[in-house]
This record gives structure tokens, C-alpha cells and sequence, in this order.
């Protein structure tokens, strides 16, 4: 259970918290905790939203007593080589392309950070943990219409982010890159 | 999709295809559909991340400390609560022998007197009770050694069954019409 699951969890209290060590202490939490809980987990339910529910339970129990602040990502326990320099056909990208993909990856990835919070974990259980809206419902015990505002609301915050460092599509108003691009 | 964003080939953040461009351009248009397939290409640049090495061993190290932590918590108490266990069984056997010297020592104020004369009130109705119990026992008994008694008896336990049916059948009938 625990080698299946423990990079998307971890991934994603990472991404919430912006710790790497209180990520990880949180990861270990939330696997105990399902693991205490075994017996509760219904086998109609998908397994991985079950356990981001008890991550996402965790992950707030623990802002909520230490209340942490913004944390810029440092850099994760590990941190794999992005798609761009994984690729293995090298010769295709021309090294501007791949230093491209470097910004972005790093705008991306500062976009994210940047979301508020309750968008944040929305953008990421929908869009990198492919969950459903149902499943962040039950995760997140949010109402639909709630989930579905805050989504659209996080879309909207995180173009605007990747607009603003100079990511518009061409023909739109490009507003000022920002510095170091 | 045409021009799969993670094509590495197809990706010229300056270009037209590029897949943080479509998904801005289909977030523009309104197109929540095809913008939400962007999306999700989009978030897989994210780089990808892991847990440090080892990590399954840590949690599997933690929940076996636990375990042991917890183990050693419930040895003293079962231990203390088997001490008090003998210790009350004990002192109640031993009653006659400390209890009486210690109320003629000890001079108690008045309301724990009243708590035990308000106890002893109760004792003695338990009594009664128990001794009108043990009078039913031997009507009982008188019953149950006649062939009049067993007859009634039997013919008593049947209407309570035949009851008991007809009552079920009543209510699971008024619950289908809810």
C-alpha cells in the first residue's frame, strides 16, 4: 500500500505544504492513519481518493496547529529530472527549447505555489491526480458547487499567474515578463 | 489530441501549439472542455517528486514502534488493575476484621451516616424483594408439580406465542404502508 501510493500522497501534501520534512512527517501520518482506519475503507470507493480524504484531513489538522505561512518550495526529498530533460532523444530540442521548458516548468511550478490554498489542492486533485469531481467532493467534504466555483476560480488564478510571467498566447496583450526570463 | 503537448518535438513554448498557449487561448474562449484536457497535459511539466528513499521502511518502523509503545502501556495497567481486583477481594473478605475497629476509631460526620443509613434502607427493600421472589419460587414449584399447573402454564406460553406473531405481523404490515 504504502510503496503504491506513497508519491502521489507525498506529492501532494508537498505541493499543499511546501515543506519537504513536513511533508514527509505528514505522508507517514496519513499512512498510519489509513492503515489504522483499513477496516472503515469501503471497497466500492476508489482507494487512492480514499486515502488523499485522510491526507487532506491530516494536511489541515496540522495548518490548523501550527498554522504555517507561505514557504517557498525548496527543493523535495527528490526531486526526478523534468519531462523536458528526461527525454531521451536530446538531439530533437534545440537548447534554447529545453532551457524554455526549464521556465516554464519553474513558472509552473511558482504559478502553483502561488495558488490560495483551498484552489490549489482542488487544481491539483483534478488536474494532476486525474480525481473526479465527485471523488474532491468526498475528499475535500466540500459541497459540488463549492468545488466547481473554486476550480474555475483557481483556473482563473493560475492563468493569470503564467500570463504575467510572459506566457500569453501570441496575438494576446503579453503583460510584462517577469524578471530574470 | 492533435499535437499531443507531451510530444517533446511539439513543444516550442513560442509557438502557436504549445500547451500552456492552448490552454490559455481555450480558458479565453471559454472552452472548459478542451481547456481542462490542456490543463492536465499542462500539470504534468510539473516536475515530479518523491518521497526520499526509504520512506516505506520509515512508516513500517513507525507503526512497529507503536505497536511495541502500546504494548508496554497495557502491561502495568492490566497489572494494576489486577492488583486492585485482589486487593478489593481481599479487603472484603477480611471486612469483619478491620472493618469494625476502624468505624469505632473513625468519627464520621453526619451526612456520610445518613448515605449509609439511606444504604441500609435499601438493603433491607432488596432483602424483602428477594425474600418475595423466593416466595413466587415455591408457588411456582407448587405449580409445576401439578398437571392442573402444567396445563395452565402451557396454555399461558402458547396465547403469549400466538401474541407475540400476530403483533410482528401487524407491525411489519403498518411499516410496508409507510
Amino acid at each position: 500500500m504504502v510503496e503504491k501510493y506513497e508519491t502521489p500522497v507525498y506529492r501532494l501534501l508537498l505541493r499543499l505544504v511546501r515543506d519537504p520534512s513536513r511533508a514527509e512527517d505528514l505522508s507517514q501520518e496519513a499512512f498510519i492513519k489509513a492503515y489504522r482506519a483499513l477496516r472503515s475503507y469501503d471497497p466500492n470507493r476508489r482507494f487512492l481518493s480514499w486515502i488523499f480524504k485522510i491526507a487532506h484531513n491530516t494536511a489541515i489538522d496540522s495548518m490548523r496547529r501550527k498554522q504555517l505561512d507561505t514557504v517557498a518550495l525548496e527543493t523535495p526529498g527528490e526531486e526526478l529530472p523534468g519531462p523536458i530533460a528526461r527525454t531521451e532523444d536530446a538531439t530533437v530540442l534545440a537548447p534554447d527549447t529545453v532551457v524554455q521548458g526549464r521556465d516554464l516548468a519553474r513558472d509552473l511550478t511558482a504559478a502553483v505555489a502561488e495558488l490560495d490554498l483551498h484552489y490549489r489542492e482542488l487544481v491539483l486533485l483534478r488536474f494532476q491526480e486525474g480525481l473526479s469531481y465527485q471523488e474532491i467532493v468526498e475528499v475535500t467534504g466540500l459541497a459540488m458547487g463549492t468545488v466547481k466555483t473554486r476550480l474555475h476560480r483557481g483556473r482563473k488564478q493560475l492563468a493569470d499567474q503564467l500570463r504575467m510571467a510572459g506566457w500569453a498566447p501570441a496575438g494576446e496583450t503579453a503583460p510584462k515578463p517577469s524578471e530574470g526570463k | 489530441m492533435e499535437g499531443d503537448p507531451m510530444t517533446m518535438s511539439n513543444f516550442k513554448p513560442n509557438a502557436r501549439n504549445s500547451v500552456v498557449q492552448r490552454w490559455l487561448a481555450a480558458e479565453e474562449r471559454g472552452e472548459l472542455s478542451l481547456a481542462e484536457r490542456y490543463l492536465t497535459a499542462l500539470l504534468a511539466l510539473l516536475p515530479a517528486v518523491r518521497p526520499a528513499e526509504g520512506f516505506s521502511d520509515r512508516v513500517l518502523n513507525r507503526l512497529a514502534e507503536e505497536a511495541v509503545a502500546s504494548r508496554r502501556r497495557r502491561v502495568p495497567l492490566e497489572l494494576l488493575a489486577a492488583m486492585l481486583f485482589l486487593g478489593t477481594g481481599l479487603a472484603l473478605r477480611l471486612a469483619p476484621y478491620w472493618l469494625t475497629p476502624l468505624m469505632s476509631r473513625v468519627a464520621l460526620p453526619t451526612w456520610p451516616a445518613r448515605l449509609w443509613d439511606a444504604a441500609s434502607g435499601a438493603g433491607a427493600a432488596l432483602v424483602e424483594l428477594l425474600e418475595a421472589a423466593v416466595g413466587s419460587l415455591h408457588l411456582s414449584q407448587l405449580i409445576l408439580t401439578s398437571p392442573q399447573g402444567m396445563t395452565f402454564v402451557a396454555a399461558c406460553i402458547a396465547v403469549a406465542l400466538i401474541s407475540v406473531r400476530f403483533l410482528y405481523a401487524l407491525l411489519e404490515r403498518s411499516s410496508d404502508d409507510v
